[in-house]
């Protein structure tokens, strides 16, 4: 009975709002205690019951209708608050709108990274092959197999479903189609199982039959608009350089997805018509295997190594070479180990890593300042809210108040940060390095990862000074204003110390990071850099108009030397497999390069011992070579002139030794090299020296002699500086992205220490003023702000000291040659924190201290 | 302005006619009477609650009782407003059903 009533108020209770409960109660009592008189407890008990069904959905429906406006009341108190508090909501909303709009492109950037290979349904399952090389005592990794390799590695081992090769022709490809030429830059020969691996749709065309025409020619999208218009091109034809032709049988929009392969052009393997590049010892194809879904990939190496032995018979040394994979998922970020992996510098997880945490940092910092300045605010607010309360305002209101409030400025942030990842997309490019696509609509994964922080952050943020305001004491509100000025002060004070230790810590970061750039630029080579100009020429062109061409060149006043080479700095390399003639167990990886007579002069290296090629190369017999003075400690040659070591086979003797020079970039040691004159290569470079003067005119004469002498060659110039230079691409972006992200979180910072600069001016009025009346000067106000914020940037760059120097020691470690930290960065990048400080509050300052204490001490 | 709707409209003249004593639970045995529809209690205080936030009707809290389980009453009253609509619809009314041919065949 009472339990029933109890069960039937408890349902009433939940249906209705605060103020009617009160009144349906005392009516339904009233009722049901006269039906109780008159009629019985039955009688009033299913009266009750009737009541209580029947009314509610009516009392829902005005509870609905009374939160709905409540909420409405919530938001429009909310903006009235934020355009009172402009100040504070102009710099909250921007800070979390840089802050947001940082943090989602990174986490974009990241997304994209991370997905690199996934559209492809099988991933799991599919492996690149992977050449270990252990001659050297070092490992080495490689990614080349011979082309053939594919083939019978599908038939030899049963758990291979598709294997797929995939061989990028080495230089542009040059297409003709109506009389008119085009170069395709990645011309890549594959087989026909290409689709079965790999899911790219195709715009035209279709993937079974795509590749199965050996004169089939699939082309990007990019591509095919080039030559033929936005028109379907199936079944044009194209003739290469060789006269070949190809139909056109597929075209794929390749910039949907983030593969690790790329390729302009797919043709058929059979469509590689050079003897060469068809032999079982020319590695130069990528191997890709899918495998069955339950086969152990880590058994695949011994199986491929078996295979490889069976079919190229010569070249493989015991015991020196071992075959692994690699699952296609990890191939863009972590192929760091691989030394000619032709990814490298496209992809790092470490990068990953780092850019992750900017972005954490970077919202953080936002946050941060959003929490702050709400928290500094809300005391300033204290007396709107002690208000609140005297005419009865519940702590469950004032709360949602604030939390309203704080959850509108960051949708509304969230709104204007998409807005502008929108409209800067094409910036973002510039930073990253490529491309990165915001699309919120197909991408809504990243979108809810997106809301779900702004609404976290606007939940947080509003949390703590909601419970804290709410907190507050009327009485204590109304009599004394400064009551509140220490509310909340530590944990303020301990995150405007984590800000700005990220903020010294980013200016540091990047401070190490532009020095080391500036020192790998202005550091020595070893050799000339300047006034060099290259163009490669492929072998059959080049055959037996060496002499024709250097003489026709070298009579140009403007070129001062000219060599013909098989290497440029900055570009592939070739490295073989070289002994000491007494001491043939030992074997050593050296750099090979084919040069000439002019070769050491035209780069103005020095020959330390012995001599140069002779200018009458038949002097110099097939059998001598010059070494670089690492190659000599390498192999621990004591008086090296005259001594021989064995590489290809055949004894060589050392005629000269060469000063060492930085081969490679500076991420590495300087490496052992080898320069020998006879060895035949598929194409050289012919390097000149020119005068700088009148470039256009130096390009023109060379231009001309170049047409003449090689009519079927191009003169594709380029200089050897650039060329070096981009050995540091990625090193660059880097620093670039840490600079413009280092930017931000200052931007954030000043934001916010103006933001409560501002707040404690404000809160101080009076106190300033009293100061000012009893005699305080100008500098002593100052004084009194500077002091307020000194200690904390204290505190943070002894946090940030340490911490950044770790990381940029990690970082450093990258290079082969780095320069030292020392206290000088990062005094640099703590006076320049300060600097940015003490401008971020010297507005705030200024002001009050020029501020007439007249008019602050009537302002109560 | 909107009009009132029907059942609004059947409350306000309810709590007109019961004059100074119209709190909820009379308001809705008199509605329900004078309409000879059921009216849940829910029903009357999300009319009531409606009309009030139109400002149609003023509310005024009354005693206490041990009837009432020590809750108290509110009393309604019809504000300058709600006669206001009142007379709105009303002329509506007429206007809608002036002129019309009888409708007692």
């Amino acid at each position: 009975m009472k339990l029933l009533i109890h069960i039937f108020d408890f349902l009433l209770k939940r249906f209705s709002t605060d103020e009617n409960y009160d009144l349906i109660a005392g009516d339904i009592k009233e009722k049901y205690n006269y039906i109780l008189e008159n009629k019985g407890a039955v009688a009033a008990l299913s009266w009750y019951a009737f009541q209580i069904s029947t009314s509610a959905p009516n009392l829902a429906a005005a509870k609905f209708r009374r939160s709905i406006s409540m909420l409405g009341n919530y938001i429009k108190t909310a903006f009235r608050n934020i355009k009172w508090h402009k100040t504070v909501s102009i710099i909250n909303i921007s800070g979390l709108v840089i802050g947001m709009a940082a943090c989602f492109l990174i986490l974009q950037y990241v997304n994209d990274e991370l997905n690199y290979d996934k559209f492809n349904k099988e991933f799991n399952n599919i492996y690149r092959v992977i050449e270990k090389d252990i001659s050297n005592g070092v490992e080495g990794y490689d990614v080349y197999l011979s082309g053939n390799a594919a083939e019978v590695l599908m038939d030899e081992i049963p758990e291979v479903k598709v294997a797929v090769k995939f061989f990028k022709w080495y230089e542009n490809k040059s297409l003709k189609v109506d009389n008119r030429e085009f170069e395709i830059k990645q011309f890549v020969f594959t087989n026909e199982h290409f689709f079965k691996m790999f899911d790219y749709e195709l715009k035209y065309g279709s993937k079974s039959s795509g590749l199965a025409d050996p004169n089939g020619i699939i082309l990007t999208e990019r591509i095919s608009n080039q030559i033929f218009g936005n028109e379907d091109p199936s079944g044009k034809v194209l003739v290469d350089d060789r006269g070949d032709s190809f139909i056109v049988t597929g075209v794929i929009d390749d910039s949907k997805y983030l593969s690790h392969l790329e390729f302009d052009a797919l043709v058929r393997w059979e469509a590689n018509k050079y003897e060469w590049a068809r032999m079982w010892n020319s590695s130069l194809a990528t191997t890709y295997l899918l495998i069955n879904e339950n086969s152990d990939p880590s058994l695949l190496g011994e199986k491929i190594l078996d295979v490889i032995k069976k079919y190229e018979q010569q070249s493989v040394e015991v015991g020196q070479l071992t075959y692994d994979v690699q699952p296609l998922s990890d191939i863009h970020l972590r192929s760091e180990f691989i030394s000619n992996n032709p990814e490298v510098g496209k992809g790092d997880i470490n990068y990953i890593y780092v850019f992750s945490a900017v972005a954490i940092l970077i919202l953080l910092t936002a946050f941060i300042n959003f929490m702050n300045l709400t928290t500094a605010n809300a005391a300033v607010r204290a007396k709107e809210v002690g208000l609140r309360k005297v005419i009865g305002a519940k702590r469950a209101q004032l709360i949602k108040q604030f939390l309203g409030e704080s959850m509108i400025i960051s949708t509304f942030s969230f709104g204007l940060a998409v807005l502008s990842l929108y409209s800067l997309e094409p910036v973002f490019g510039q930073i990253f390095g490529k491309v990165i696509e915001i699309d919120l609509i197909n991408n809504y994964e990243m979108t809810l990862v997106f809301a779900g922080l702004a609404l976290a952050i606007g939940l947080l943020a509003g949390f703590y000074p909601a419970f804290i305001i709410s907190q507050f004491n009327p009485v204590s509100v109304f009599q004394n204003k400064n009551a509140m000025r220490n509310s909340g002060n530590v944990f303020r004070k301990f995150l405007v110390v984590f800000q700005f230790s990220v903020t010294v810590i980013m200016i540091i970061s990047s401070l190490v990071i532009y020095y080391q750039l500036n020192y790998m630029t202005g550091k020595e080579v070893g050799f000339n850099t300047e006034q060099i100009i290259f163009s490669k020429v492929q072998e059959p062109v080049l055959e037996g108009k060496d002499n024709l061409i250097k003489g026709r060149l070298q009579q140009l006043s403007s070129v001062k030397d000219v060599s013909i080479t098989n290497f440029v700095m900055g570009g592939h390399r070739v490295s073989t497999s070289i002994k000491k003639e007494n001491a043939p167990d030992k074997n050593i990886s050296a750099n090979l390069l084919r040069i000439d007579n002019n070769y050491i002069d035209l780069y103005g290296m020095e020959i330390v011992e012995g001599r140069n090629f002779n200018d009458n190369l038949s002097e110099d017999s097939n059998n001598t070579i010059l070494v670089n003075e690492m190659l000599v400690k390498m192999l621990d040659i004591k008086d090296p002139i005259n001594k021989k070591i064995l590489y290809w086979g055949e004894a060589k003797t050392i005629i000269g030794v060469v000063k060492d020079f930085h081969f490679g970039s500076f991420h590495d040691k300087i490496e052992p090299v080898l320069f020998n004159i006879d060895s035949n290569w598929l194409s050289y470079s012919i390097v000149m020296k020119v005068t700088t003067a009148d470039m256009p005119n130096t390009l023109a004469g060379i231009e001309k002699v170049w047409v003449e002498v090689f009519p079927e060659a191009q003169f594709n110039y380029k200089f050897l500086d650039e060329n070096i230079g981009a050995m540091y691409n990625r090193d660059r972006q880097t620093a670039k992205m840490v600079l413009y992200f280092a930017i931000i979180a200052i931007t954030i910072a000043c934001l916010g220490l103006f933001g409560l600069s501002s707040y404690t001016s404000e809160l101080r009025t009076k106190e300033i003023g009293v100061r000012k009346v009893l005699g305080a000067t100008t500098q002593d106000i100052m004084k009194l702000f500077l002091k307020e914020y000194s200690s904390v940037i204290v505190v943070a760059n002894v946090i940030a000291w340490p911490v950044s120097y770790y990381f940029m020691n990690k970082w450093l470690e990258n290079f082969a040659y780095r320069i030292e930290m020392n206290s000088e960065l990062f005094l640099i990048g703590t006076i320049t924190a300060l600097v940015i400080a003490v401008a971020a509050i010297s507005y705030n300052m200024i002001r009050s201290a020029w501020s007439n204490p007249v008019n602050s001490i009537r302002s109560e | 302005m909107r009009l009132l709707s029907r059942k609004e409209e059947m409350i306000l003249l309810t709590i007109w006619r019961l004059g100074d004593e119209a709190y909820g639970l009379v308001i809705g045995e008199k509605v329900a009477e004078l309409s000879g529809k059921y009216w849940s209690i829910g029903a009357v205080y999300d009319v009531l609650d409606r009309l009030s936030e139109k400002g149609y009707i003023d509310g005024r809290l009354g005693e206490a009782s041990n009837d009432r389980g020590g809750k108290r009453k509110k009393y309604y009253k019809i504000s300058l407003h709600g006669i206001e609509a009142l007379k709105e619809l009303n002329a509506v009314h007429e206007q809608m059903w002036n002129g019309l041919p009888s409708i007692d065949t």
